[in-house]
């Protein structure tokens, strides 16, 4: 399942909130966008996830336009887990989870045999099983995030969507949810904060500002020293650890850094 | 070795609920007969059954008098029919209006409806407006005044293209203080002096006036709206957890919204004509119900109209005991028992439900 972003923007009064952004994404890749806040990563998911509609610029979803498809077929293809917390009113987790099923129910369908035996599933994989009936505002923020990714597989789209699902949740759950994620089967395509994190499990990445694309490539062609020091406004030194070959991204406090040199 | 559906927890939860649905049944086909049977002239169960049975056509004539047969089929059986049909309205129409503005304090009386109700009611009470609809004035004119205020809130709440939440809880809340105001000051300027009471009273509820005509109209709108909201029910669920998230599980949350206020806004509009403002039941028993079943609405909804017919049946009951036994010239408004003994009953179930979370909680 591909999906296209085409020099889309979207403004609110005039100010443009994303600004003429361009990216394609090819079946399972894991792709990151990063960027500061404000920078717009937010506003252009939701309009991935059709939940803003673009002022100008087109996204397709396999190369359809997704604004010519409805709202149920999107979400039949494009899985999301967004920013929002869940209100006040008491699920369990089955039922949160059950309601990935909803784009692929009729009017009339009730839940089936096959429904219960994907809902089960998706916990399993989530390694929920055993939280099935427990409340899920009861649960911690890494069981919740867990949730909600088992009601995204029940979804079964091809497509997954994170909106800094990573949030507030201690070193060791972020990793947790970051090597689910890598161990699905499907395109993931998530805003992250942690750049560390971003190098270690995406593909690709796109990096923001202000509504601008400004670099996108593998991370160790966007995460220079140099693109986040014009980004963050940081210092920063990147090395490569061996033999992993992995990115690692060290912060300097500008005050440190003067006294040094 | 057990079988399979013996050991999944959603067979069982599954069987809960539909033993919690027979029982329900039971329980309101048992009220709505001790309903017609109790009252200031006391009729044995058998001769209101009989009587009941009689006027369908399944057995000839009795020897009970004309008084006992009109008693029992011209003014209990709509009576305590009509209580049934409010009850189950106003519950549906509270957990429907909970989901839509994602706010469990919302009832049906917040969108500022039954406000515009009253004025169009005040105004048939004190001056005789659309007197030419004879006894039927009243609730016309409170469903005029109702579709007014809905029209009101709907435009008000829609000025920025989108319903949300938000909007329309404020504007909603906004139109009822502008009806309130107007009904009071009518009221007060009136010559009349009984208005007050009778306006005061109106606004409380009564299922007094129930008739077999008046009965149709408001069992079809809830049989009706019943039905669309349980396919609904899916939609709705995803709605109350929240907007992005139901418009991530492909549901075009602003139709949705829109179309499904209109909706429990004219059904709102049907049972405060036919019966005034009765308080407690839209804000409460959607909550009783959800302590015992969670906020699946595929069990919510059917469960609140059985329990909110069943409630309203009996407090019916004992507005009309009341009245009987302290012989007092006017009938205690339905609303005053709903809420004098919903509220302490509810602060039980309260108090109950946070005991039973903190002892999972430790």
């Amino acid at each position: 399942m591909k999906v296209q972003v085409n020099n889309v923007s979207w403004m609110v009064e005039s100010q443009r909130i994303v600004d003429t952004v361009h990216l394609e994404i090819q079946s399972g890749e894991f792709v990151g966008v990063i960027g500061p806040n404000g920078s717009g990563k937010s506003s252009l998911l939701r309009m991935m996830y059709r939940l803003y509609h673009p002022t100008t610029g087109t996204i397709f979803l396999n190369g359809r336009d997704i604004w010519s498809i409805s709202a149920k077929e999107v979400a039949q293809n494009e899985a999301v887990l967004p920013q929002e917390s869940v209100s006040d009113f008491d699920f369990t987790v089955e039922e949160i989870v059950f309601m990935g099923r909803t784009p692929h129910k009729k009017l009339f369908d009730i839940d089936t045999k096959d429904d219960d035996e994907i809902v089960k599933n998706a916990l399993s994989r989530v390694g929920m099983e055993s939280f099935a009936q427990r409340i899920f505002r009861s649960l911690s923020g890494g069981e919740k995030q867990r949730v909600l990714i088992a009601r995204a597989l029940a979804q079964q789209a091809n497509v997954l969507i994170l909106d800094e699902p990573t949030n507030h949740l201690d070193i060791r759950s972020q990793l947790e949810i970051l090597e689910l994620l890598h161990s699905l089967k499907v395109t993931i395509i998530i805003a992250l904060h942690d750049l560390n994190i971003a190098a270690t499990y995406c593909d690709r990445l796109y990096l923001l500002q202000t509504g601008h694309v400004v670099a996108h490539g593998q991370p160790r062609d966007v995460l220079t020293p140099a693109l986040i020091e014009t980004v963050y406004g940081v210092h920063a030194e990147v090395e490569i650890r061996q033999p992993s070959k992995r990115l690692h991204i060290f912060f300097t406090p500008k005050r440190a850094n003067k006294a040094c040199t | 070795m057990p079988s399979r559906d013996d050991s999944n927890p959603k067979s069982q939860r599954h069987l809960r609920f539909s033993t919690l649905l027979l029982v329900l049944s039971g329980i309101l086909f048992l009220s709505i007969i001790l309903g017609v049977s109790l009252g200031p002239v006391s009729i044995p169960i058998n001769i209101v059954w009989n009587v009941v049975a009689y006027k369908i056509g399944f057995i000839p004539a009795g020897n009970w008098s004309a008084g006992v047969e009109n008693i029992v089929w011209l003014i209990r059986l709509p009576r305590v029919l009509l209580a049934v049909v409010v009850g189950g309205g106003l519950a549906i129409v509270g957990v429907t209006l909970q989901a839509l503005v994602r706010n469990p304090l919302a009832d049906p009386y917040v969108l500022g409806i039954s406000s515009g109700a009253s004025v169009g009611a005040v105004l048939a009470i004190g001056f005789g407006v659309l007197a030419s609809y004879g006894t039927l004035a009243i609730s016309f004119a409170a469903f005029l005044g109702a579709i007014l205020a809905f029209v009101l809130v709907y435009t008000l709440a829609n000025l920025g293209k989108r319903i949300t939440p938000e909007s329309l809880i404020l504007a909603g809340i906004g139109v009822g203080y502008i009806f309130t105001g107007i009904t009071s000051y009518i009221t007060l300027t009136s010559n009349n002096r009984q208005l007050a009471g009778q306006v005061l009273a109106w606004t409380l509820g009564s299922l007094a006036r129930a008739n077999w005509f008046d009965l149709s109209l408001p069992t079809l709108t809830l049989l009706a709206i019943t039905v669309y909201l349980m396919l609904q029910a899916r939609n709705l669920n995803a709605l109350i957890v929240g907007d992005e998230t139901a418009s991530v599980l492909g549901v075009n949350v602003d139709v949705f919204r829109k179309w499904v206020f209109t909706l429990v806004a004219l059904i709102t509009g049907v049972m405060v004509a036919v019966s005034g403002s009765i308080g407690f039941i839209g804000l409460m028993i959607p909550h009783m119900i959800r302590f015992v079943v969670g906020s699946d609405h595929r069990k919510v909804l059917p469960l609140s109209v059985f329990v909110g017919s069943i409630f309203l049946i009996w407090a019916d009951v004992l507005a009309r005991g009341f009245h009987s036994a302290i012989d007092n010239p006017i009938e205690l408004p339905v609303g005053v028992v709903t809420s004098v003994l919903g509220g302490p009953f509810f602060i039980w179930l309260m108090l109950k439900n946070q005991i039973k979370r903190r002892a999972e909680n430790l």
